[in-house]
């Protein structure tokens, strides 16, 4: 039987594909800036209403322009929420009352001076702001700005990622056109190194109430910064603008490009191609052969990040004190950095991290595997073992070192391979209430999202802080921590703080309820033609005032 | 003859109505399946999506809040009928991260997947299709044997690896190509190669195959018999035949790579759509899944659909159902 194919099948799908693959609306005009001139502040965030059409082709942008490959897309920016490179990217465009160093000392910013006091049991801070400040659409910074700020910090309808962060602020006056008061139940210190996130950024309270911003949500932040909100184009770039109006020292490059490239490698790749001038976190194992190359440069910020092993402070044989010591004096930390880190961390020496304000050195927990089998022979046990998982690609070679991990432990005669699951899964797991959990050792990392010690040991070693309910992870309840903590969040002296935080961090230490680990570094890469970038707190890279060498 | 059959059966529209309505009801019924499936495996992964969505340091009241303000805390059934009361009015619901409708997230990234499917297709079609032809018109020799492990190769090699692979040497070293993004007309050629290399060898050998096959047939015999020369004997008769098959394989691998390119979107910064499912899962933003799996199967079966539309239309046996 002969076959009837029939070509004009061909000609018919293939045109057809093609129209479909094709087809297009016409392009909606790509979003614009919103406009420096004060006499169309009218309506400054219309201009930049994201388009609903299909985005058209982009054009590269040529120029001066610094572009930056960072791996998240800012689908959402709205500051109460943002953490992380989004928070880095915000960090262009608006700013707090006060900013600091990379050591984290604290430092005017648009408030130029702050006295302190004490009104019953609150703490206030009174901010001075600076004069002459204008947000991008030409609204004047002041006091009332300020108002509007902390009135969205108070409302419960907009998101804040912790609801710890609405008890920082209990209530404020203004007290006249440039001076504002904010009282705390905390301390002053702890007050300011908490209004360094990016969430306290004022914005033009104009622009609040013009489309796509709503006072609950905002979805173009119109702020003070050096730069502005150009272009953003879904998945691909975000594109800000020199402020010509800024206040401040003027930045070199006329336009910042941050280029959305989710993989690590593909960032790495764009970097060596010259696409990108600088990249987040490149991926671990090309570091070394990065910092060899003397085109780039390779910087690591002041780690903000604890890497732990939380242990199931519910299971009997983990609550005996000798029996996590041990556990703490089997690892080699120094191999597995060597080795398995490529260099990229910094061993904890303390509960919290280093460059926390209020940090204080404790003894090691030196590599000892005689101590360590002695301490358990000690406490009777024998042959223990643990049920142990560990995400993978959450941290930096997360799963690599718990497997590392595995093999230390292993030596004492403690099984504890590491498994793995998808990470929403993990949240889910570990954050069990303590009857339900079956693990007995995870893999953990995190960051306060302030540099303060008290801080970073309430939210995952505190009794009120247990999973569910909080981020204690290893349902550790240390009573005598506990009250140091509180006491440090309120003590006005800087001094008694770093004392009552000392002796909290020992409490900790010495009662580990965690493999104590390292302490996790951000990392980027850049061209060696590109210099004067560095770090702010919060695991945050500084390049606004980046400009060629 | 053929194309005479073409236009008597849709000049007299003899157009099969009960199987076009029998094909239409059982892509209804497809699709039906597709969003049950997807929304029932969504929610069979474990992990709690209202714990993704308020953060890993949210206290549970704010999960519990998120869980409210998602949805979340509805029956299945109500999920669902919700969910499918939202497709037949065109709303894809909202995403959990963006807060954008999912159909705005959807329409700016399904257009750049499509230019990557397009464009491989495309290539692949060219490449295959002549590698195929050549080596059906020299069976067994070296030539065959050489385009046969060639595009074995190509088939063997990780398409993640063979990208990073071709970025480094046409964007690192020889910067001729962008080594990611999509903003530069030229920046679907390594995307598209990659995937081209990777996909070849089913095209060529199918082109083989079935070349080899017509090229046996009696008509062309007799056209050999008539004297033609052997080039048109191949290009004139035997390749428009053979090639039926092909392009039907090449619509379907169009349909597949909109939607499945989630490594080469990855390694390539593509923004395209399979990235964005991918993402979405991880993030457990169930509407955008939903949304984003629900128009690839749309456009799945809208090119079966019309695929056997076609041959119907075309091919009076299927029609007459000899």
């Amino acid at each position: 039987m002969p076959h009837k194919h029939h070509p004009a099948l061909a000609a018919l799908l293939i045109p057809a594909l093609v129209l479909a693959a094709c087809a297009q609306p016409t392009p909606a005009p790509a979003p614009t800036q919103a406009p420096a001139k004060p006499a169309e502040a009218a309506k400054p965030a219309e201009a930049a209403k994201p388009t609903a059409a299909p985005l058209p082709t982009l054009a590269p942008l040529t120029g001066n322009v610094l572009r930056i490959a960072v791996g998240v897309d800012p689908a959402s920016v709205e500051p109460t929420g943002v953490t992380g490179q989004i928070a880095n990217m915000l960090d262009f465009i608006i700013e707090p009352l006060v900013t600091s160093d990379e050591k984290g000392t604290i430092k005017p910013g648009l408030a130029e001076s702050w006295t302190t006091g004490k009104d019953g049991d609150l703490q206030w801070v009174q901010f001075k702001l600076r004069k002459g400040v204008k947000f991008h659409d030409g609204t004047p910074l002041n006091a009332e700005a300020v108002k509007v700020m902390f009135d969205r910090w108070l409302n419960p309808e907009v998101y804040r990622p912790t609801k710890f962060l609405t008890t920082m602020l209990k209530k404020f006056e203004v007290v006249d056109e440039n001076t504002i008061k904010a009282y705390s139940e905390y301390s002053p210190e702890m007050f300011l190194s908490f209004i360094l996130f990016t969430g306290f950024s004022p914005i033009s309270p104009k622009s609040l109430t013009v489309a796509p911003n709503e006072i609950k949500k905002i979805a173009v932040p119109i702020g003070t910064g050096a730069y502005k909100w150009k272009e953003y184009a879904r998945a691909q770039r975000l594109v800000l603008e020199k402020n010509a109006d800024y206040w401040g020292e003027k930045p070199h490059y006329d336009l910042v490009e941050f280029r959305i490239i989710p993989d690590a490698t593909a960032r790495e790749t764009a970097l060596l191609a010259g696409q990108v001038d600088m990249i987040v976190s490149p991926p671990a194992p090309d570091i070394p052969k990065l910092q060899q190359d003397k085109s780039l440069k390779v910087a690591y910020a002041p780690g903000m990040r604890v890497i732990y092993a939380p242990f199931n402070m519910n299971d009997k044989t983990l609550q005996n004190v000798k029996v996590r010591q041990a556990l703490n004096h089997a690892i080699d930390r120094k191999a597995i950095l060597d080795k398995v880190l490529f260099g990229v961390s910094e061993i904890m020496q303390s509960p919290v991290p280093q460059a926390y304000n209020g940090f204080c050195e404790q003894k090691p927990y030196s590599y000892d595997p005689a101590k360590a089998k002695a301490l358990l022979a000690e406490a009777g046990v024998k042959d223990a073992k643990f049920k142990f998982v560990a995400p993978t690609g959450r941290f930096f070679q997360d799963f690599p070192t718990a497997q590392a991990i595995g093999g230390f432990l292993q030596d004492i005669g403690v099984e504890a391979t590491p498994s793995t699951m998808p990470y929403p899964q993990y949240v889910g797991e570990i954050t069990k209430k303590a009857e339900e959990s079956t693990l007995q050792l995870h893999y953990f990392g995190f960051a306060a999202p302030a540099p303060d010690a008290a801080l970073g040991m309430f939210y995952i070693y505190a009794g009120s802080q247990i999973a569910p309910a909080g981020i204690n992870t290893a349902y550790y309840k240390n009573d005598e921590a506990d009250k140091l903590i509180e006491a440090a969040f309120r003590e006005s002296d800087p001094a008694k703080r770093k004392d009552l935080a000392c002796k909290a961090q020992t409490a900790i230490w010495n009662d580990p309820p965690a493999l104590f680990l390292f302490v996790e570094k951000l990392v980027i890469a850049h061209s060696a033609k590109i210099g004067n970038i560095g770090f702010l707190p919060g695991e945050r890279f500084a390049a606004i005032y980046a400009k060629p060498n | 003859m053929q194309v005479e059959n073409f236009a008597l059966a849709t000049c007299n529209l003899q157009l099969p109505l009960s199987y076009l309505l029998r094909r239409l009801i059982f892509s209804v019924f497809t699709l039906f399946g597709v969003a049950l499936t997807v929304f029932l495996l969504l929610r069979l992964l474990p992990g709690d999506p209202a714990r993704t969505l308020a953060g890993p340091i949210a206290t549970a009241e704010q999960v519990e809040a998120a869980r409210v303000e998602f949805g979340l805390d509805r029956p299945l059934p109500e999920q669902f009928f919700r969910f499918v009361g939202g497709l037949l009015r065109g709303d894809l619901g909202t995403s959990n991260i963006s807060k954008r409708p999912v159909s705005e997230d959807i329409a700016a990234r399904l257009p750049y997947s499509a230019r990557i499917a397009l464009v491989t297709v495309l290539l692949t079609a060219i490449v295959g299709i002549t590698l195929g032809t050549i080596a059906a018109i020299k069976p067994y020799s070296w030539l065959d044997q050489l385009i046969s492990i060639g595009t074995l190769v190509g088939i063997s090699m990780p398409s993640y690896w063979l990208g990073i692979m071709l970025i480094i040497v046409f964007a690192v070293n020889l910067k001729w190509l962008p080594a990611s993004g999509a903003e530069r007309p030229e920046s679907v050629i390594l995307p598209a190669l990659t995937l081209t290399l990777v996909f070849m060898a089913i095209i060529v050998r199918m082109t083989r195959a079935s070349m080899m096959e017509t090229l046996r047939e009696n008509y062309v015999r007799t056209a050999r018999a008539k004297g033609l020369v052997e080039r048109l004997v191949v290009m004139k008769h035997a390749l428009r035949n053979a090639l039926i098959p092909v392009i039907t394989v090449l619509m379907l691998q169009m349909g597949a790579l909109t939607g499945g390119a989630v490594l080469i979107e990855t390694i390539f910064g593509w923004p395209g759509i399979g990235l964005m499912i991918s993402e979405a899962i991880n993030a457990q933003d169930f509407p955008t899944v939903q949304g984003a799996v629900m128009i690839i199967a749309v456009i799945i079966i809208g090119i079966n659909f019309i695929t056997d539309l076609l041959y119907t239309l075309l091919d009076p046996r299927i029609r007459l159902g000899k």
